[in-house]
């Protein structure tokens, strides 16, 4: 049954925000969540503008989950979701999101693996069952496993092996994180890669693919009841991984992510950049603690914009050494990491720069910092949190994204209230703390390094 | 039967679509023609100010000064200085910036809605009074000239300008919109300013809304802070481009050796002629995109990837803008499966040039692309690109609603008259970027040119 659209604008009305002289303008998003017995956790949101609707099946598992040996393998069995399950064989996945125009990707990281689809809203249907199929039925058909560790190698080279901010990245994750499960990249080692079996790859699927480790997030078109009966006919029946508890049982127990070496680290690699490239690496924290929320604003003022004090000083000042830099707030699930970064001149000498960096760094939370440069910091987080609505597929980010972080799907509506209330004291005293510490790690790349 | 229905199930998504597309309007706004897009959703704006001339205006001598112009906006004017700019555009979390491409530029403001009103007046500052300090366009030239350098950092980057330039060569698109070392080097504040004032005086000009109704007030502050016209000379790129002929290409493969590169980079492709194009409707390109490449249903990921194995991605297209059409197929491979990987690409061209595709197949890309136009019109700020697009073209809105029925009209044989002009054998530029090792590889199939990387800094 074909279905006219109702042209109910509401997230694309007026009245769905309150944009007051006095208050920042707040999202409302017509929203839905409940779980399923066996664990599935769903989240709805409806936007009924258009024919069209976006899914994302996050599963709580990355690379960090991975032990020695298998390196690669989370995001190798990304690439095998799309290789067939029992009902939907292979070449099926594709076939059923491209026929009308939609599209389908997935990606990896150190803690969650994403699927995520657009499609017209006639397609969910068997777009949902074919999730739930691979959710429980892959095939892991041993010919196109072979024939994808060659892709996968592939992927590794663009990605890492012939990019010098891939390698320089692979490398400081070695480093900063060595011995802790953030230290094996996502992307894995060649000698895992390709010695892997599909039998280790499917004990890992077993226990990792599961309802109860899952959660599904539908923005569209959709009808909130309809929707829900859909998921529970399609997903219900689907058994829960009995030794996921087991295993976080054992990992929450056993994990340990504090960073096992202190002091000042100068590492330099060799590799294909004429222009040394860079990264200061101090001890972060994790996406859930407070403070996170202020060393993001640290991060934007000291080389996040425009007029940031590190890019107004060596990139865009009177004497630059720089042609780019950045600092950044890098969360992670278990820890982070703070991280400034940036590409020398061409003929600039690095060692200096280096010196000059630390130097600036011991003044920089008590010249750097102002009211004005505060203020412009919550500004640009606020113009990133309005900009991110425009597609179904970035609302379901948008609510499934906080719902896996700090799980609660509705953080949004608190979040700019949290920016807000920090105040510029606060700023101060996390950026010495967090430049203050005793572990960091100065890492850089060079075609002038000699090679090991 | 199920891609009949697919095709009714699309003509009646593309109706309730048209019902509920954002409302836009035609209007003079500023002194200059307008298009708005009405979208009240978030309290956020943009406003772009197209100008129908881009780095075609450059020389040889001069290539890079429009788009290093445009770039150079906010570096400051007598009154404010580059970090003073930067400032107060971070404060209000706004953006004005400009940008080129060979046949239009444009500046672009956005930002808060209750800023619009200093955004506006701010940008035309910017642009009319922009000076292009000696010290500013010292760093820009050092910060271009040191990227340049580094070109051989990413052979991914490497192959992208490398291969443009060698498909541009000898045609209008020979001086390359970012320039060289050799003419940044020689560039100077007064000639900027020349620049800036042909845009500003002589260039016929454009502007797109997006936003709420509010803003449509503004449209006195724009013209008497900006002061912009047209006229009946302004210049409009679309009209200047000169007639052209192909010449010859010296050998069947370019080398650009990058040492110790595990991978090939592939490029090929060529410049097409406009006027060959034609007769060509949008749709056919967009046929021949999705039939190349964009998911693993594509025949060159089906082919390459999923049978081979032989890459991670690839793309292709066919692109045909009213002046100058490109055709291209990228992707990269493992260097011992170089020579399959062409042989394979070569297959599939010559397969796509001398077959028609099988009905089914045909059915199948036509109703792909049918949905696809719908998702690529999802937010209010795509439906504003492609009305711009349509705008450029000097097509109307129609297009839309029209859409469908210019697919069904794609005729096969027609189809396959495009793939072998804009992929014919003895024209495409194939460039390999890669490790100089290659070149005997290369050899075992074709004549290979080997040009330095340097070439294109």
């Amino acid at each position: 049954m074909i279905r006219l659209i109702t042209v109910i604008f509401c997230i694309s009305l007026v009245s769905c925000f309150s944009n007051k002289e006095d208050k920042e303008p707040k999202v409302n998003l017509e929203t839905q969540k409940f779980s399923l017995s066996n664990g599935l956790d769903v989240i709805l949101v409806q936007n009924n503008k258009l024919p069209l609707v976006a899914v994302r099946v996050y599963y709580h598992v990355g690379s960090k989950f991975e032990g020695a040996g298998i390196t690669g393998s989370t995001h190798f069995l990304e690439h095998m979701m799309f290789k067939g399950s029992q009902k939907f064989g292979p070449g099926s996945f594709e076939a059923i999101t491209d026929k009308n125009g939609g599209s389908n990707n997935a990606y990896t990281t150190n803690d969650l693996t994403v699927y995520h689809e657009d499609i017209l809203i006639e397609d969910l249907e068997v777009v949902l069952e074919a999730e739930a199929d691979r959710m429980q039925n892959l095939i892991l058909e041993q010919k196109s496993f072979d024939s994808e560790k060659n892709i996968i190698l592939e992927e590794r080279k663009m990605r890492y092996e012939n990019s010098p901010s891939g390698q320089l990245f692979y490398e400081l994750m070695k480093e900063f994180f060595q011995g802790t499960p953030y230290g094996q990249s996502t992307i894995g080692k060649i000698e895992d890669i390709k010695s892997v079996t599909r039998e280790q790859m499917m004990a890992h699927y077993k226990l990792f693919y599961a309802p109860n480790n899952a959660t599904l997030v539908v923005s569209g078109d959709i009808d909130f009841s309809k929707t829900k009966k859909m998921i529970q006919d399609k997903f219900s029946s689907i058994p829960k991984s009995e030794g996921l508890e087991e295993f976080f049982r054992k990992y929450q127990k056993e994990k340990n992510y504090s960073i096992k070496w202190s002091g000042y680290k100068n590492v330099k690699l060799n590799g294909r950049s004429a222009n040394p490239i860079f990264r200061l690496v101090f001890p972060g924290v994790a996406i859930t603690n407070p403070k996170s929320f202020v060393l993001d604003l640290v991060s934007t003022i000291i080389g996040g914009l425009s007029s940031s004090y590190l890019n107004q000083k060596f990139v865009s000042g009177d004497h630059p050494l720089l042609s780019q830099i950045f600092a950044f707030n890098w969360t992670l699930m278990e820890t982070g990491v703070f991280m400034i970064g940036g590409e020398m001149l061409h003929g600039a000498n690095i060692d200096a720069f280096e010196k000059q960096l630390q130097s600036e760094l011991k003044n920089i939370c008590d010249t750097g910092l102002t009211e004005e440069s505060l203020k412009a910091a919550k500004n640009s987080f606020l113009m990133q949190y309005l900009s991110g609505l425009g597609s179904n597929q970035e609302r379901a980010s948008f609510v499934g994204d906080r719902e896996i972080m700090f799980g609660d799907y509705l953080f949004y509506k608190k979040e700019m209230d949290v920016y807000n209330s920090i105040s510029l004291k606060e700023v101060v005293q996390e950026c010495k703390e967090v430049l203050a510490q005793n572990s960091s790690l100065f890492i850089s790349l060079w075609e002038q390094y000699p090679s090991k | 039967m199920m891609l009949k229905k697919i095709f009714l199930l699309l003509g009646l998504i593309f109706s309730s679509y048209l019902m509920a597309t954002p409302k836009s309007q035609s209007l003079e706004w500023g002194g200059l023609p307008a298009l708005w897009v009405e979208d009240s959703s978030v309290p956020l704006f943009q406003i772009k100010v197209q100008f129908y001339d881009g780095s075609l205006f450059d020389d040889k001598e001069s290539a890079g000064y429009t788009a290093s112009m445009f770039s150079m906006l906010e570096k400051g004017t007598p009154k404010f200085d580059q970090k003073k700019i930067a400032q107060q555009l971070d404060f209000l979390g706004a953006s004005i910036s400009g940008s080129a491409s060979f046949f239009t530029s444009s500046l672009s403001i956005s930002g808060m809605t209750k800023d619009a009103p200093e955004l506006v007046k701010f940008a035309c500052h910017l642009f009319n009074d922009a000076n292009f300090s000696k010290e500013e366009l010292d760093k820009w030239v050092t910060k271009n000239v040191s990227q340049f350098k580094n070109l051989g950092s990413s052979p991914q980057d490497a192959a992208r300008r490398s291969s443009l330039l060698s498909f541009y060569a000898q045609t209008p698109l020979e001086n390359p919109t970012s320039g060289r070392i050799s003419t940044l080097e020689k560039m100077n504040s007064e000639k900027l300013i020349l620049v800036r004032d042909y845009f500003k005086q002589k260039v016929f000009k454009k502007v797109y809304i997006l936003g709420g109704k509010e803003l449509l007030d503004l449209s006195k502050t724009f013209a008497e802070s900006c002061g912009w016209k047209n006229s009946k000379e302004s210049v409009d790129r679309r009209k200047l481009v000169k007639d052209w002929s192909e010449t010859k290409r010296k050998a069947k493969f370019i080398l650009v050796p990058i040492p110790e590169t595990n991978q090939a980079n592939i490029w090929l492709g060529r410049v097409l002629n406009a006027k060959n194009l034609t007769s060509y409707h949008q749709s056919y390109m967009d046929f021949a995109r999705n039939y190349l490449s964009g998911g693993f249903t594509s025949k060159l990921l089906r082919e390459l990837r999923v049978k081979r194995g032989l890459v991670y991605s690839a793309f292709g297209t066919i692109m045909g803008d009213s002046e100058v059409g490109r055709s291209l197929i990228i992707t990269s491979t493992r260097n011992e499966k170089l020579v399959e990987t062409l042989k394979t690409i070569e297959g599939i061209l010559k397969e796509v040039q001398s077959k028609k595709l099988s009905p089914l197949e045909f059915k199948q890309i036509q109703a792909k692309i049918k949905g696809k136009f719908l998702f690529d019109l999802e937010s209010s700020s795509d439906y504003l690109s492609k009305l711009a697009e349509l705008d450029y073209q000097g097509l109307n809105i129609s297009e839309i609603s029209d859409y469908p029925k210019n697919v069904d009209q794609i005729q096969s044989d027609k189809l396959k008259e495009l793939f072998i002009y804009a992929f014919s054998d003895d024209k495409i530029k194939t460039v390999i970027v890669g490790d100089p090792s290659l070149k005997s590889e290369l050899e075992k199939i074709g004549d290979v040119e080997i040009i330095p990387l340097e070439t294109f800094q």
